[in-house]
């Protein structure tokens, strides 16, 4: 009967019941719509920062992340990617060897980071295919070509079809130096990687540095679609890939997790984390003085009928259960409208995205990444289950002062209430 | 008639404080009022007679002296308590009625009930025949705004007298009734009486109340003028 009656109770003052329940049901939709765009953008910052660029967990030579000098290399690169992309719960795998040299087109010259990929296995970590601006990526088969980053491409004044020569330091003090055919421009994603970045196999990179079977980084991704410091998935990888790449001291391999390789992408992602649950909080803290005000009021306007109820008996506990029941029918009201409309919102987000660009159109970069202009939301159930039932707790809390005022009323004071 | 006293009140005092002027509403009050006897508190606004219903239904507590019912001394319990004997032992009819808007005439009956833990279909049962009892049979699921106030309080005897109460404490129940409407509700109250027993306490003015009452108090300036019995 509580209950019945929490709910007529409700319905006796419906425009206030609807105007709260709407605010309320609102802010879970924007909750679940903003939850759904900032998860969408970490992923997709996650996906840049780390799968695209780090991986989830790196071998390699214990001082490369540090000192990046060309002689702390992985050897028989190509025997140990062939052990750890055959180790379960690897997704994709691919080794990399960088070099830095003087790139000279017909008329210019520039100082470029070359990365020596594996064609078709860099695929698998990053999809080059969909960055290019012109040409095609490497292929795999093809020896002496180049994929040039867009800003590098225009510094050197060279397209498609023309040549570019290479001239570099080698490993063994030689001066290397091999003409390439550029196949293909791309954006990166990387600002830096842009202007200076320049993409060939692998293994011409290796006969350029004479570095022959070496790579500075084998890059793993794992099943995990998590990106926080820390993800178990990631961390058992770790150790698993350890176990299969015996090190010894005269080739020393360090196999390090994404947030020990990049603690700064680490403390981005985990920020933009942080800031979407500070504008739920807000956000909820505003839901919680609407219940408030409409669960005061409501209370003042029956003072009279609650000492009624007093006097016939009733105990403050059901007192206060009558106004919980009527706050949390009204936050459960104001769910249900949310979740659909959080529903239409999150799916307009997942299937048409949101553009994300600075007002003069360009494109946005966090950390000298650069990002699609679309971001596209992710729905995570756990995210909504957590919004509702914050908005029920919300309720619940701003509901006990004006409950506990009404069982604390006196019946014989109350019932003189008009 | 049994004669144990189902209320004894001793010396009864209660003062309020209006700003700096202290009010004696009730100045030394003994009464006894036992099991099923039919009362009417008498007397002029101001005499006490809604303060000392108060005092007897443990809605309100004294300054001095004593209320005992059904052999409970209300000062030695504290507010829960309080509320357990009004819950168990004591049924109210109000001036107004105050019957919950939100609840249906057979919902406020069974009120008590509710509040008493009796399972639904018991308690439904019994909130439907205590309304035919009081002549609402048919009305049940009304709302108090769907009544006349006559039938308003025939609802509000009914949520009074549903959980058998030892005691049934009514505030000039007739005041806001037309006068046949009050005959009726006087009449069904009476009946209700003789019938079952039941021990009925009204505040009031009402001379038709008075007429209809086996025993008169009359009260003036907090104190009892006159007992009379029929």
């Amino acid at each position: 009967m509580l209950l019945a009656m929490a709910w007529r109770n409700l319905q006796r003052h419906g425009r206030r019941t609807f105007i709260t329940a709407a605010a309320m049901g609102i802010s879970v939709a924007f909750v679940m719509a903003m939850l759904a765009y900032v998860d969408g953008m970490y992923r997709k910052m996650a996906d840049v920062m780390i799968n695209q660029t780090t991986g989830q967990l790196q071998v390699a030579h214990p001082d490369f992340a540090t000192q990046r000098t060309m002689y702390d290399t992985v050897p028989d690169a190509a025997a140990r990617l062939k052990t750890v992309a055959a180790l379960p719960g690897v997704r994709g795998a691919s080794a990399r060897l960088y070099g830095f040299a003087l790139l000279g087109g017909a008329e210019q010259t520039a100082g470029a980071q070359l990365v020596g990929v594996l064609p078709e296995q860099e695929l698998e970590l990053v999809p080059m295919r969909d960055r290019m601006v012109s040409g095609a990526w490497l292929a795999p088969d093809q020896t002496d070509q180049i994929v040039l980053g867009e800003g590098l491409a225009e510094t050197l004044e060279v397209a498609v079809g023309d040549q570019v020569v290479a001239v570099t330091q080698a490993a063994d003090g030689s001066l290397g130096n091999a003409l390439y055919q550029v196949v293909g421009v791309l954006t990166s994603g990387s600002v830096t990687l842009d202007r200076t970045g320049a993409w060939l196999r692998l293994k011409d990179l290796q006969t350029l540095l004479v570095l022959p079977d070496q790579a500075h980084e084998i890059t793993l991704l794992s099943d995990s679609l998590d990106s926080r410091a820390g993800d178990p998935i990631v961390s058992a990888l770790v150790k698993t890939v350890r176990a299969a790449l015996p090190t010894d001291e005269k080739h020393p391999l360090s196999v390090r997790p994404w947030w020990v390789v990049s603690p700064a992408t680490a403390s981005m992602l985990a920020t933009s984390d942080a800031s979407a649950w500070l504008i739920l909080v807000i956000l909820f803290l505003v839901a919680g003085l609407g219940i408030l005000n409409t669960m005061l009021m409501s209370v003042f306007e029956r003072t009279k009928e609650l000492g009624v109820m007093k006097a016939l008996g009733t105990r403050p506990a059901k007192i206060v259960q009558l106004v919980l029941w009527e706050s949390l029918l009204l936050s459960g009201l104001a769910c249900l409208g949310g979740l659909v409309l959080g529903g239409v919102l999150d799916w307009m987000l997942v299937n048409w995205g949101l553009a994300l660009t600075t007002s003069s159109g360009d494109r946005l970069s966090t950390g000298g990444v650069l990002f699609d202009p679309r971001i596209f939301g992710v729905v995570r159930a756990d995210r909504i289950v957590v919004t509702v039932l914050t908005l029920l707790c919300v309720a619940v809390v701003a509901a006990l002062w004006p409950a506990f005022r009404a069982a604390r009323l006196r019946p014989v004071v109350a019932m003189r209430d008009e | 008639m049994n004669a144990t006293p189902i209320v004894t009140v001793k010396d009864l005092t209660r003062d309020y404080q209006q700003g700096t002027i202290t009010v004696r509403a009730l100045r030394g009050v003994d009464l006894d009022i036992a099991t099923g006897e039919f009362t009417a508190l008498m007397g002029p606004s101001g005499s006490g007679k809604t303060t000392l219903l108060n005092m007897i239904g443990g809605l309100d507590e004294p300054t001095s002296g004593t209320v005992i019912i059904d052999g409970q001394d209300l000062n030695s319990l504290d507010r829960g308590q309080r509320s357990d004997l009004r819950l168990h032992r004591i049924g109210f009819v109000f001036q107004s009625y105050n019957l919950i808007p939100v609840l249906s005439a057979v919902e406020n009956a069974e009120f008590v009930l509710m509040l008493r833990g009796l399972p639904a279909a018991e308690r439904r049962a019994r909130a439907v025949e205590t309304l035919a009892a009081v002549g609402l049979a048919g009305m049940e699921n009304r709302r108090p705004s769907e009544l006349s106030g006559g039938q308003q309080q025939r609802v509000a005897v009914a949520r009074a007298i549903a959980s058998k109460p030892a005691l049934v404490l009514a505030d000039e129940p007739t005041a806001n009734l037309d006068s046949k409407s009050g005959h009726e509700l006087i009449a069904t109250m009476a009946k209700l009486n003789e019938e079952l027993g039941l021990t009925f306490v009204f505040a009031t003015h009402d001379p038709k109340v008075m007429n209809a009452a086996r025993r008169v108090v009359w009260m003036e300036d907090g104190k009892v003028q006159r007992d009379e019995r029929k």
